[in-house]
């Protein structure tokens, strides 16, 4: 009788710990990132990938800029995690340091869902570079 | 042992099969008449490269009338996603109008989470180049 009770601990601790696993699959589920610049006319050299940049999402440079490149960041999640831009940042800034950015502007997003389990989330913006 | 290695024989090559025959989707050009775009061809081949871009695809051909994107598979909860690859195809029709063919090729592995992509890659690129004709 003592034995089956301690067989019955490890078997209920398994399917609670599977139960938590799958709930955590659930809510964070996979994420795969995709992320490029395109120069604007003349490429620019890369700056540090770690950089400075600024983003200027609810107001305009105050210094005059041309813009160097289109920035993209895709990402798709399986699951019930929507991605925003808070998680599109670290991909932004790096690809505007790539392309030479000093700043980002002009931020579009675009959420669509497919396939019941697929949410893409993407954001289109400019990488722009301020005149001395 | 040896007619348990010939029972996983047997599915280790249709595996095998599929994700050979599941590489090989290659987009075909619709014979249809084309979508057209009152713009020139090279604007209209930009905006098929962000549309496709925009749409999670990885750009694998760039020509000046040829656009080609694959969209990486995904893992999902229940049968995943991507694996297509969408061809875009321009016909210049004079000097400022643009002919626009699209194709989704579906692969066999993952097919039941693939999609085609043709109305979605014509409406992002309607965004930029305006209403088609």
């Amino acid at each position: 009788m003592s034995r089956s009770s301690t067989r019955r601990v490890p078997v209920q601790r398994t399917v609670s710990r599977s139960a938590v696993v799958f709930l955590g699959t659930l809510l964070v589920s996979c994420a795969t990132t995709q992320s490029r610049f395109t120069p604007l006319g003349q490429a620019r050299p890369s700056r540090p990938e770690n950089c400075s940049v600024a983003i200027l999402k609810d107001s305009a440079p105050q210094k005059a800029f041309e813009r160097v490149s289109r920035l993209d960041v895709h990402i798709e999640r399986t699951g019930f995690a929507q991605a925003d831009f808070e998680s599109a940042i670290p991909e932004l800034k790096k690809q505007a340091c790539l392309s030479g950015a000093d700043a980002i502007i002009e931020i579009q997003e675009r959420s669509t869902g497919f396939r019941f389990e697929n949410r893409a989330y993407h954001v289109t913006a400019t990488g722009i570079k301020f005149k001395d | 042992m040896q007619g348990h290695r010939g029972r996983c024989l047997v599915p280790a090559a249709m595996l095998a099969i599929s994700l050979t025959a599941g590489c090989a989707s290659i987009p075909k050009m619709p014979s249809g008449a084309p979508t057209v775009f009152g713009k020139p061809s090279a604007v209209v081949q930009k905006a098929a490269l962000d549309s496709l871009i925009v749409a999670g695809f990885e750009i694998q051909k760039t020509e000046p009338l040829y656009v080609e994107g694959f969209r990486p598979r995904r893992v999902g909860l229940v049968v995943g996603s991507g694996g297509e690859t969408v061809g875009v195809w321009l016909e210049p029709l004079g000097d400022s109008r643009t002919g626009v063919r699209v194709d989704t090729a579906k692969s066999s592995m993952g097919i039941v989470g693939q999609r085609t992509w043709n109305a979605d890659i014509l409406n992002e690129m309607s965004k930029s180049l305006g209403k088609p004709e």
